[in-house]
């Protein structure tokens, strides 16, 4: 089983590869060729079919996006199963749900929202987050130290950060989306209008906000549990705490200063940065209980 | 958000005084978003720079030591960044500072809104002069009058409160949908002050004490000794696992707690698994595997002088050596703990070269261990009384007094020096230096866990003690020496639980301050509160909305009229 999970995941990584170029070409292709055709003096223009025929690509993004989740979902399960634990106790498998619940929110929004642009962003994260694990990584199934041998607040605890970060995820695809759209100015026809694109992000920040509250929240019982303290400014939960006070930021510059547009956008950025350090940096540089979480 | 004026009588605070500006200031967002950045950039700080670890604090040797490494790393600004308390950022005064305003400012907004948000969830506003349907940030209109009855079906289906009311001609509705999640932000607000009244609480009223408990022995829990709740913890059994590669696979103790000498408590603990007792839960908060049982006695009265369980929490470098006789046989293969340094010039200034006599063969021979300018291990080896014969690296092999020596490894070895060890009467010195080799971390013998080499051979642990005789006694589990009319015996290999003992009595509190945070952000977040205001007239009907996150808002309203028979016509917003 164990084996199954890297399979699967190589499937999900070759899938979601499939799906970022038919994202970027329903995305940008039209605009492209729109503005190839509009050069003067190239007489003829020849216009490839990925140009001409984003529609379908942007379907094609979107079974390929399902499909990748699938896969994830399957070496997620495979994993479980082969290591009898939840699957997010080191980095691989970390970044195999963590990718596995982006591509989840992301298909969701997907459905309730329409427009299929925001993979053009999201699905490259995924990719980029994929080849960093098979690439750094180590996938084999190691035992949990002790301090990680408490299945049910492990299960809670990291996968609620897992969904939290997912979610999050989607605010920062909002908001480079936006920016690359340049607000009203609207540079590209087929990505959303940049109001829709302000409230997705702004939607994906009040699920991931909460659920980083809870997931911190469920990180002091664990601690109070495990060592008798909420908490011990340890590097991990720390980074956690400060990327949860950026968003809180973000929701009151918005809620009660206006902030709209591209300066949340760009906050939005900037917390996400915050995310990846925490997800990342913190584990894999700091020395700090969290550690052993690292590769 | 306006500071009324009547608020402020009652404070007695003076319209334009400075209590007035403080008051506002606090309450301001933008201040709000000032003071928590910054506090989220001194927490970064923290988690970017290496902080005192919680060991070291409040012990001046182990903060020196300690500050010694970061100078090691950082050169003279480790200076700096300690004076500006960045190597302690947590514990410093200006991010207590900080801290302090963003509960002030916290609790000033939520102090502030209160009354206002309160009045507006259970007296909320009915009715709008006619005017804000046509200025109202998010609103609709149509040319078309809705059916009164189906825009208020549509309203309650969507879970809206709804009340109507006619003048004239022209009927009104006033729609509330989830008023009390307008106390949602409020919630949240108030939890993060009450995290910091839990935290104040919790580390002025907590109880907290680490014990280093060997197997088989027992602790006062309170400082006071004699104090009536007063509690004893005995560590029956100490249990580390280990894989091969030597990954803690599980820590495991099993208590007794007794008060008054009575057992009051057996329970079995592990990381994950405290044990509870009258408030206090103990934690399984370490574990130390390089314990000696150590008995000295008096041979000629027969009394015990000393029974002690050692933690050799010190290490020391040892050589791992190989000794072969001229047909190759091996006449002796061991690590061979070493005495404490002696200065010594060997020619390249300055080295602290440790020594230990071995006898191999009825021979003996001086070994010396130090490091070169390279901080690589060299092992000399002299058969006679004067300067070594050879002077090998480590994974060399030389010839010394019809020897083939090879140094197959230099080995970090468990150690501890004692002071007040008893020592024969004519022996000099105040304490013994403890080394013990052939010891692993869960050892079969120390443990029910896997074993994991550390140094040595397979078999036994030796106990090296150097101080009581010209030669180390080398004892094996349940060996003894006799030296001088005093017998030395090695009870054998145990382990050490480190035990945390803690009492906090913030934790409903904290768990308080969760669950408001909790229910907060999902009233704020999930259920937001929405308004209505809808006038329906021969000309036409026209809604207005209030709500936050004002999201959405135009697109229900788009909705509900749809679903009341009237095509929609924009007129303000954006989400359409």
């Amino acid at each position: 089983m164990e084996q199954a999970s890297v399979t699967a995941l190589w499937v999900a990584l070759a899938l979601t590869a499939a799906a970022v170029l038919a994202y970027w070409a329903y995305a940008f292709g039209g605009w492209l060729s729109l503005r190839r055709l509009a050069t003067p003096g190239q007489g003829e223009v020849t216009v490839a079919i990925w140009e001409r025929f984003p529609e379908p690509l942007g379907r094609a993004g979107t079974w390929a996006t399902w499909a990748a989740l699938l896969a994830m979902l399957v070496s997620l399960a495979a994993r479980w199963q082969a290591s009898g634990r939840p699957p997010w106790a080191n980095m691989w498998e970390f970044t195999a749900a963590f990718t596995g619940a982006i591509m989840l929110f992301y298909v969701l929004f997907e459905r309730w929202y329409g427009p299929r642009a925001l993979g053009a962003v999201v699905q490259p994260l995924v990719l980029a987050l994929l080849a960093a694990n098979v690439a750094f990584f180590p996938a084999e199934v190691r035992p949990l130290v002790p301090a990680l041998q408490s299945k049910g607040i492990l299960a809670a605890h990291v996968g609620v950060m897992v969904l939290a970060y997912a979610a999050l995820s989607l605010s920062f695809g909002a908001a480079v989306l936006y920016l690359l759209q340049g607000g009203e100015r609207r540079r590209f026809p087929r990505l959303p209008s940049p109001d829709l694109l302000d409230e997705i992000a702004f939607r994906s920040v009040a699920i991931g906000f909460p659920l980083l509250a809870l997931g911190i929240a469920l990180g002091a019982y664990w601690g109070n549990t495990a060592w008798g303290r909420y908490w011990g400014w340890d590097p991990k939960e720390t980074s956690a705490l400060v990327t949860w006070l950026i968003y809180g930021v973000y929701l009151h510059l918005r809620g009660l200063r206006g902030w709209r547009g591209a300066r949340s956008a760009v906050l939005l950025v900037a917390a996400y940065g915050a995310v990846l350090f925490t997800y990342f940096a913190v584990n894999l540089v700091v020395a700090g209980l969290h550690s052993y979480a690292g590769v | 958000m306006a500071f009324p004026s009547a608020r402020a009588a009652r404070l007695g605070l003076s319209p334009t005084g400075p209590l007035r500006a403080l008051w506002w200031l606090l309450q301001s967002p933008r201040w709000a978003a000032v003071i928590t950045a910054i506090v989220a950039a001194m927490a970064l700080v923290g988690v970017v720079l290496p902080q005192l670890p919680f060991w070291a604090r409040g012990d001046a040797a182990a903060e020196a030591a300690w500050l010694a490494q970061q100078r090691e790393r950082f050169g003279a600004t480790a200076d700096w960044l300690w004076r500006l308390g960045l190597l302690d950022v947590f514990h410093a005064p200006w991010f207590a500072a900080g801290l302090g305003l963003l509960v002030a400012s916290t609790t000033a907004y939520v102090v502030g809104r209160l009354p206002g948000v309160w009045a507006n969830m259970v007296r909320p506003r009915l009715r709008v002069p006619d005017s804000y349907f046509a200025t109202a940030p998010h609103r609709f209109a149509s040319d078309v009058p809705a059916e009164v009855a189906a825009l208020e079906s549509a309203l309650r289906r969507s879970l809206y409160r709804v009340v109507r009311f006619r003048e004239g001609p022209v009927t009104y509705l006033f729609a509330d949908r989830f008023p009390w999640a307008q106390a949602g932000t409020l919630l949240g607000h108030g939890a993060v002050a009450l995290f910091v009244v839990a935290a104040a609480i919790g580390s002025a009223d907590s109880f907290d004490t680490a014990l280093l408990i060997p197997e088989g022995a027992s602790r006062p829990v309170l400082p006071t000794v004699a104090s009536p709740r007063q509690m004893l913890v005995r560590v029956e059994d100490v249990v580390g696992r280990f894989d091969a590669t030597g990954t803690p696979l599980e820590y495991r103790s099993e208590l007794v707690i007794y008060r008054q000498g009575e057992e009051v408590r057996r329970c079995q603990v592990t990381v994950n698994s405290p044990c509870s007792y009258d408030g206090y839960r103990f934690f399984q908060a370490g574990y130390f595997g390089y314990g000696a049982d150590v008995q000295v006695r008096d041979l000629v009265t027969g009394d015990v002088l000393y029974r002690e369980t050692l933690a050799l929490e010190f290490q020391r470098t040892a050589p791992y050596l190989l000794a072969r006789d001229a047909s190759g046989r091996r006449v002796f293969e061991g690590t061979v703990p070493l005495g404490e340094p002696v200065r010594l010039d060997l020619g390249q200034g300055p080295v602290d070269v440790s020594f230990a006599s071995l006898t191999v063969g009825g021979r003996s021979y001086l070994l010396g261990l130090w490091q070169d300018e390279k901080g690589r291990p060299r092992v000399a080896v002299a058969s006679g009384q004067g300067p070594p014969d050879v002077v090998i690296e480590e994974g060399g092999r030389a010839q010394a007094g019809g020897l083939e020596w090879e140094v197959v490894r230099v080995d970090r070895v468990p150690a501890a020096l004692v002071q007040g060890f008893p020592l024969p009467p004519d022996r000099g010195g105040d304490g013994a230096l403890l080394q013990m080799t052939n010891v692993a971390y869960g050892t079969a013998n120390a443990s029910e866990g896997g074993r994991v080499p550390v140094a040595g051979l397979p078999g036994d642990p030796t106990l090296y003690i150097l101080g009581p005789d010209q030669r180390p006694l080398a004892l094996r589990p349940g060996e003894s020496a006799r030296v001088d009319g005093y017998e030395y015996t090695f009870l054998g290999q145990r382990e050490f639980a480190g035990i945390q003992v803690r009492r906090d009595r913030s934790d409903l509190l904290v768990w308080v301050a969760v669950g408001l945070l909790m229910a907060g952000l999902a009233m704020a977040l999930w259920l937001p509160r929405r308004r209505l205001w809808a006038r329906i007239g021969p000309r036409g009907t026209a809604l207005a909305m209030q709500g936050w996150p004002e999201v959405g808002l135009e697109r229900e309203m788009q909705r509900l009229l749809a679903r009341a028979g009237a095509p929609a016509r924009q007129e303000g917003g954006k989400d359409a």
